[in-house]
């Protein structure tokens, strides 16, 4: 099992052979988060319980621009803010 | 080929044989060895009974497609319980077992073995195969890891577990009908 | 005379026509890579080929991967529960997309570059997108390559490399009733193929095994050393006594049809080798959802032995996926047929077919050798031809209109290689 920082209970990791991410509830805060971590490079990010209300009734165009690499993780240096562009309303540029 | 064919592949059990070199007391290292290098050379030299005699009447033979998967409902290369074991052997006795018309040629070196564990009454051994077979169609390398899990039987050594877990177990295999 | 392994230099439909004769039919078709080309071409990449069945991407975004002959196929499932097939080839610089056998993605992200795309085939993304002229240059990238056609029977996926053509339909015929039949011996009425693959490799031309499966002429000799050892009378069901009949489908689909000696046996479950007692639950589930006699008659009629061309052979209890790599090296995707609603049955299915196929298979591995076998035997230079016509003289019809023999004739055969000249040297004009 992966170690996690923090108070969170163990976690669970939803992998495939194209990522692996350790999930898991962190109770660090003042109420419960979801804290996800992208095992292959240590990347942390903590989704709270709106949060995570908002990506089930997320329409599925959503995800699908998220899946872009251009979008955050592999966006050029110039291209400016990047997962503030994710919308259905701002097409990313 | 008819299903019905097919349940004839579920024998009777056949007795097991006499053990070599028999001693009582916990079982050791160079006795699994001998053990081992015994049984490959059997499978090697295609003594078939003597083969057989080495197993008890709970056995059984795995090699598996993904060991990850459980053998009574996916699919293995081989699954044989003792009776299944005995039909093996039965069909190459017959001489008619075309896949080994002519029996392949082979040597086998084991090595890297390792008393694992104890289960019950059984020692568990790992070790790993290496096997070089000759046929007409091409000369060919098989190599796996192996368990084996032994048992004291009437002062001498049986077997009552042997699994093979092929390196290519889930890739294309050309036919593999000699004993492994 | 020509020499084997190479076949006279004419236009290729004609050279084919010249090689194939309603009785015999020339070892170089066997043997010649230029005709194993001109087969991928017209045969593999145009009809309608068995890849795979939906029951192993059961949810959303499954994806499995899977061939056409050489090609590799990814099956997928989309959001919607649509099944997809696409070409494991990145549009970037062709790497594969997929390494894992299996999984559950939505999208696909190439190792290589990051170029991302959706299971059903969209190029999603790719880094640094301003080397492209950012998100609307992706417009003009390629996506992953579809195959055009697809198209599911009974849960069997086929695809179809060619845009036009005959429907799934037409292209299975008569052959589409037994896969119903086959799914019928389920109480719920859905096979499922989840007992995972054995790869088995032989190294002999795809036919070899395409005509070796409904012939009813070689258990006799190829199996007598597993039937001799359990005084088994199974060896009877394919000799000249027996009631059973090699049936032609057209298409090139043949069956041996054994139910004619099932029904004269009289038994449930018979044609599997087992007795009523051993499957209880499964009995009493198939007469409650289809009645008693209805149920009983499914169970005594069995399951169809079918070779559906050019890849998919039923055996009763197993499914073989046949997928040629070269002229020489096919390989069998064989697992255990399962039937939805039958746990009990199933048990008993995996562990009669672990015994009987795949590499170290009590039946198969000698199949195997005699495709090996015949393969280095066709390499001689004479005779050139292999001999068809066992039962030519005996050929009649039945009551529905099919070409049938005696379970030992090989009508089989000779219908397969018909539909091969239909697809390989179509009448007026070259293939």
């Amino acid at each position: 099992m992966f170690e996690v920082p923090g108070s969170g209970e163990s976690p669970g990791v939803v992998s495939s052979e194209f990522a692996a991410v350790s999930v898991s509830i962190d109770h660090d805060g003042n109420s419960a988060r979801l804290r996800l971590e992208d095992l292959r490079s240590g990347a942390v990010r903590f989704v709270d319980a709106l949060e995570l209300e908002s990506i089930v009734w997320a329409p599925e165009g959503w995800f699908r621009r998220l899946m872009d690499p251009s979008l955050h993780r592999w966006r050029d240096a110039d291209a400016g803010p990047g997962i503030e562009a994710v919308g259905p309303e701002r097409p990313g540029r | 080929m008819t299903a019905a064919a097919q349940s004839v592949i579920d024998g009777t059990p056949a007795p097991v044989g006499e053990k070599p070199g028999a001693v009582d007391g916990p079982i050791g290292h160079l006795e699994v060895e001998q053990f081992l290098y015994r049984e490959a050379r059997l499978a090697d030299t295609h003594e078939l009974d003597a083969w057989e005699a080495l197993w008890t009447d709970d056995a059984v033979y795995h090699v598996p497609v993904d060991d990850s998967w459980d053998p009574r409902t996916h699919m293995s290369i081989i699954f044989d319980n003792r009776g299944r074991i005995a039909t093996r052997i039965k069909q190459l006795h017959t001489g008619r077992r075309h896949a080994q018309r002519p029996p392949s040629r082979l040597v086998r070196i084991v090595s890297n073995i390792e008393i694992v564990g104890t289960e019950g009454t059984d020692t568990v051994v790992s070790s790993v195969v290496q096997v070089i077979e000759s046929r007409e169609r091409d000369t060919r390398t098989w190599a796996g890891r192996v368990t084996h899990k032994l048992r004291r039987v009437d002062g001498g050594l049986a077997m009552a577990y042997k699994k093979v877990v092929l390196v290519d177990s889930d890739r294309p295999l050309l036919s593999l009908s000699f004993l492994i | 005379m020509t020499a084997v392994g190479e076949a006279p230099e004419r236009a290729p439909g004609e050279r084919v026509r010249s090689l194939v004769r309603p009785d015999r039919v020339h070892g170089s078709l066997y043997t010649d890579p230029t005709i194993f080309a001109q087969e991928l071409e017209h045969i593999w990449y145009t009809t309608w080929v068995y890849v795979g069945h939906v029951s192993e991407i059961p949810q959303p975004k499954d994806y499995v991967r899977k061939s056409i002959g050489p090609q590799q196929v990814i099956m997928t499932r989309d959001r919607e529960g649509e099944v997809h097939l696409v070409l494991n080839r990145c549009a970037h610089r062709g790497n594969l997309v997929c390494e894992a056998p299996s999984g559950n993605s939505g999208s696909f992200r190439c190792p290589y570059h990051g170029w991302t795309f959706s299971n059903t085939g969209e190029l999603l993304g790719a880094p640094f997108n301003k080397g492209y002229g950012g998100k609307e240059g992706l417009k003009e990238l390629g996506n992953l390559a579809r195959v055009p056609r697809v198209a599911i029977h009974r849960g069997f996926v086929f695809g179809s490399l060619a845009e036009d053509g005959p429907s799934l339909a037409e292209h299975l015929g008569p052959a589409a009733d037994r896969l119903d039949q086959l799914a019928r011996l389920s109480p719920e009425g859905e096979v499922e193929l989840t007992a995972g693959f054995v790869q088995h490799e032989v190294n002999a031309n795809w036919k070899m095994l395409v005509e070796n499966e409904t012939d009813g002429y070689h258990p006799q000799f190829v199996h007598s050393s597993i039937f001799s050892i359990s005084g088994s009378s199974i060896g009877d069901l394919y000799s000249d006594k027996s009631t059973a009949v090699t049936r032609a489908l057209g298409g090139g689909h043949s069956e041996n049809d054994l139910s004619p000696e099932f029904r004269r046996l009289g038994v449930p479950m018979g044609w599997a080798g087992t007795l009523e007692s051993k499957i209880p639950d499964y009995v009493a589930s198939m007469r409650e959802t289809y009645g008693p006699q209805t149920g009983d008659e499914i169970m005594i009629n069995g399951s169809p032995h079918i070779m559906i061309f050019p890849n998919l052979f039923v055996a009763e209890i197993q499914l073989f996926q046949i997928q040629p790599l070269a002229v020489d090296r096919t390989i069998q995707h064989v697992t255990a047929i399962q039937f939805k609603g039958a746990p009990d049955l199933n048990r008993r299915l995996v562990t009669q077919c672990v015994g009987s196929v795949g590499p170290a298979g009590m039946l198969l591995a000698d199949d195997a050798e005699m495709y090996e076998r015949n393969q280095r035997g066709v390499a001689q230079l004479q005779p050139e031809w292999l001999d068809l016509r066992r039962g030519l003289h005996r050929e009649s019809t039945d009551d529905d209109g099919f070409t049938i023999g005696t379970a030992t004739d090989e009508i089989s055969m000779r219908s397969m290689w018909k539909h091969y000249l239909t697809l390989m040297a179509p009448q007026g004009g070259a293939a």
